[in-house]
């Protein structure tokens, strides 16, 4: 093997130890050869190297990674378009989506929605979204007095209505 | 891994004893016995000898084929999820090659924990998944030789792909 070549090889080694480290720290991937790495950044072109090179399954957990850490991955404008396509359908919460390469869309997104150690971290399923409504000022009157006699904020009282409601309950169920 | 394993295992016997207990208060008899066999990459973790000479890694989820009764196999998904793992329901239909073998790495009254052998579970992962698997195939071909490739030219794989010089 030329020099170049070896130290490319040692280079794309210490790259994927790097990346491997880092969902390991994060548990999304159990990686037992590498040291888990919690306070570090990678960037996209480093896991797609590691995907290439090391790990296929590096591919799997970025668009999660990204979701989950968007402040630890670096240079999301490198991603594959497809991959970008993936990460927005997991945000807007589709159910179905095209896949990338041998990976499934479902496996990508369960792994979003994963439980993991970190507890900041909350899965995609489960986090709360902004919405706004337009309100009469009757409405709103109203809405503030049946949520300061129920001794909770108006958000809590209004998710309180809709999921107790029949829609809401067979809405919930799916 | 190992000591994953054991934690399955402690908790399984748990909820089953748990269970059992309810059963028998309402005046029924205990749940019944169901065999799990780990596939796939859960199986080769979980393997001490391979995954000291692997470079292994795993997603969260786990291959298993699970067969006979329901309440213990459905305490044993709930197990996986609690601890953070994902059973994968197309587990029953992962194939393996004629000939595989399974350890046995624990019997109990009510369940039994098998693992397919390391070189069938290899041949699988070459054949069914060759490019999520290109790497682990590469580099397990130089550990197992002979034995892995013939297995998986006999089935149809492609050892280039595999970078694999007799």
């Amino acid at each position: 093997m030329k020099l170049d070549a070896k130290k490319r090889k040692a280079e794309i080694e210490r790259i994927a130890e790097r990346v491997l480290g880092f969902f390991a720290g994060k548990g999304l991937l159990i990686v037992p050869w590498v040291k888990p790495l919690t306070n570090i950044k990678i960037t996209v072109r480093e896991v797609l190297l590691t995907a290439e090179h090391v790990e296929p399954r590096a591919l799997e957990v970025l668009p999660a990674a990204i979701i989950r850490f968007p402040r630890s991955v670096l240079h999301v404008e490198e991603l594959p378009k497809e991959l970008a396509g993936i990460v927005a359908a997991i945000k807007r919460g589709d159910t179905e989506h095209e896949g990338y390469l041998w990976v499934k869309y479902k496996d990508i997104r369960d792994w979003a929605n994963l439980k993991l150690p970190d507890r900041r971290s909350k899965p995609v399923a489960i986090r709360r979204k902004m919405k706004s409504f337009r309100f009469s000022p009757d409405a709103i009157r109203a809405l503030q007095k049946a949520a300061g006699k129920a001794g909770v904020d108006e958000t809590t009282y209004i998710e309180g209505l809709l999921l107790t409601s029949k829609v809401g309950r067979s809405v919930g169920s799916h | 891994m190992t000591a994953e394993i054991d934690n399955i295992i402690g908790k399984l016997a748990a909820l089953i004893a748990e269970e059992n207990t309810e059963l028998v208060a309402l005046g029924g008899g205990e749940v019944g016995f169901a065999e799990i066999v780990l596939l796939g990459q859960f199986s080769l973790l979980s393997n001490e000898a391979t995954a000291s000479r692997l470079r292994l890694a795993l997603t969260h989820d786990v291959d298993a084929w699970v067969r006979g009764d329901r309440t213990v196999t459905s305490l044993f998904k709930r197990v996986l999820d609690e601890i953070g793992y994902r059973f994968d329901d197309l587990s029953q239909e992962i194939w393996l090659p004629d000939g595989a073998q399974f350890e046995l790495i624990h019997e109990a009254k009510h369940f039994a924990i098998k693992r397919v052998d390391p070189v069938s579970a290899l041949i699988s992962k070459a054949i069914k998944a060759p490019e999520k698997n290109r790497i682990l195939v590469r580099d397990a071909l130089k550990v197992y030789g002979e034995v892995l490739a013939v297995g998986i030219s006999v089935h149809g794989g492609d050892l280039e792909f595999f970078e694999y010089e007799a």
